[in-house]
């Protein structure tokens, strides 16, 4: 299932895929294949994207 | 360094230590082996029978068992009998071999209590009837390999210098930060993993189609490269298919120039001798597959790079 949140919430801070995968110290590909669903990322990398974003995991991860 | 990756580290080395130092002690032991000894006669073909002056030789074994290797060149009609004796040349003879048709004859003659004792081999050439009373020619080579083993300190030093490199390698890599990140070293786990199984149906392919095959016409040292550069050549693809082949830091412009040049310069190179530079005259499997892997991998590697860089201008637009 596609993260369109994770997403939303870069492209709020203008940044590009390249930017956050700086960021949080992984491949662009790794954060493209997040936002598409490919990937699960693991706790730890769940936790770096919502410190770089300002989001909480419940913003970004939580499924309702 | 965390305990898991200082417990592979060691157990790595133990393994590389292990299988070096067995290959190179087992190349450093090997059995003594006398130089060859080639000599020729004249022997006369009379209608009575053979005059020749073939004098015995002497021999000094080393070790307990020795085979004697005999070739004799010469007239088809010459059949030579080969004696051996313990002492003396008129001592009773322990082994008797006759070499039939001596055109192109060979034999292999085992001693299987020669240690300390003097050895004479005498040889006795007969007519089988079908040679005219003449002079011929015999050419006789011999050689002598005892089953004591001599350690040559060669191999050994090879092993050495492997092994320091080996060692090297494996700390260095170990000790190093990953510049993979997690689901990069995810998919480079799985594309190991199938490279592995392919290297092992490589081998096993080998294994039974050469035990069926009489005189198979590739040799152990190209499967054993063959079957390294393939599954080396299957995991990188596979892991730049995942986008988890180039690090986080990595150049992939200048690999995949390089992969162009190696391909290329393999596929060449593999029809040059070191001589006979300019002439395509010999194809070696071992450069063959070289040379087309490397090439697959280029092509790969360019393909996924424009697919990459397209993904990146939508990303960004």
């Amino acid at each position: 299932m596609k993260n369109l949140r994770l997403k939303a919430a870069r492209a709020a801070l203008d940044m590009s895929q390249q930017d956050l995968a700086d960021k949080v110290g992984v491949s662009r590909q790794t954060i493209n294949a997040i936002e598409k669903g490919d990937y699960n990322p693991t706790i730890k990398l769940c936790l770096a994207i919502c410190r770089a974003l300002g989001k909480t995991l419940d913003e970004l991860f939580w499924e309702e | 360094m965390k305990k898991k990756t200082l417990a592979s580290t060691v157990l790595s080395i133990i393994i590389v230590t292990v299988v070096i130092l067995a290959a190179g002690i087992r190349c450093a032991l090997r059995p003594e082996s006398k130089d060859f000894i080639q000599f020729s006669s004249t022997v006369t073909v009379t209608d009575t029978g053979i005059e020749h002056e073939l004098e015995p030789i002497h021999f000094e074994p080393i070790g307990k068992k020795v085979t004697f290797d005999v070739e004799i060149d010469g007239p088809d009609g010459i059949d030579t009998e080969v004696i051996i004796h313990v002492g003396s040349p008129d001592s009773a003879s322990i082994v008797k071999e006759k070499i039939t048709g001596t055109g192109d004859g060979s034999a292999k003659i085992h001693v299987t209590d020669a240690e300390g004792k003097d050895l004479y081999m005498q040889f006795i050439p007969e007519n089988s009837g079908s040679l005219a009373p003449s002079s011929y020619s015999l050419q006789f080579k011999l050689k002598g390999t005892s089953d004591e083993l001599k350690f040559h300190s060669g191999p050994m030093m090879i092993a050495a210098l492997l092994l320091v490199f080996g060692i090297y390698v494996i700390v260095t890599t170990n000790r190093s930060e990953s510049k993979y990140d997690e689901r990069q070293l995810a998919a480079r786990g799985k594309a190991a993993m199938n490279a592995l199984i392919i290297v092992m149906m490589c081998c096993f392919t080998y294994g039974c189609l050469s035990m069926s095959v009489e005189n198979f016409p590739i040799s152990m040292y190209e499967v054993g490269i063959g079957s390294v550069i393939v599954g080396s050549t299957a995991f990188a693809i596979m892991c730049d298919v995942n986008d988890a082949f180039f690090g986080l830091s990595e150049r992939r412009a200048k690999f995949i120039a390089l992969s162009w040049v190696m391909g290329i310069l393999a596929l060449f190179g593999a029809g040059m001798t070191f001589l006979g530079l300019g002439r395509f005259n010999e194809i070696t499997g071992t450069g063959l597959v070289v040379g087309i892997c490397f090439l697959l991998l280029a092509i790969e590697l360019t393909v996924k790079s424009s697919i990459e860089k397209k993904e990146a201008t939508d990303e960004e637009s």
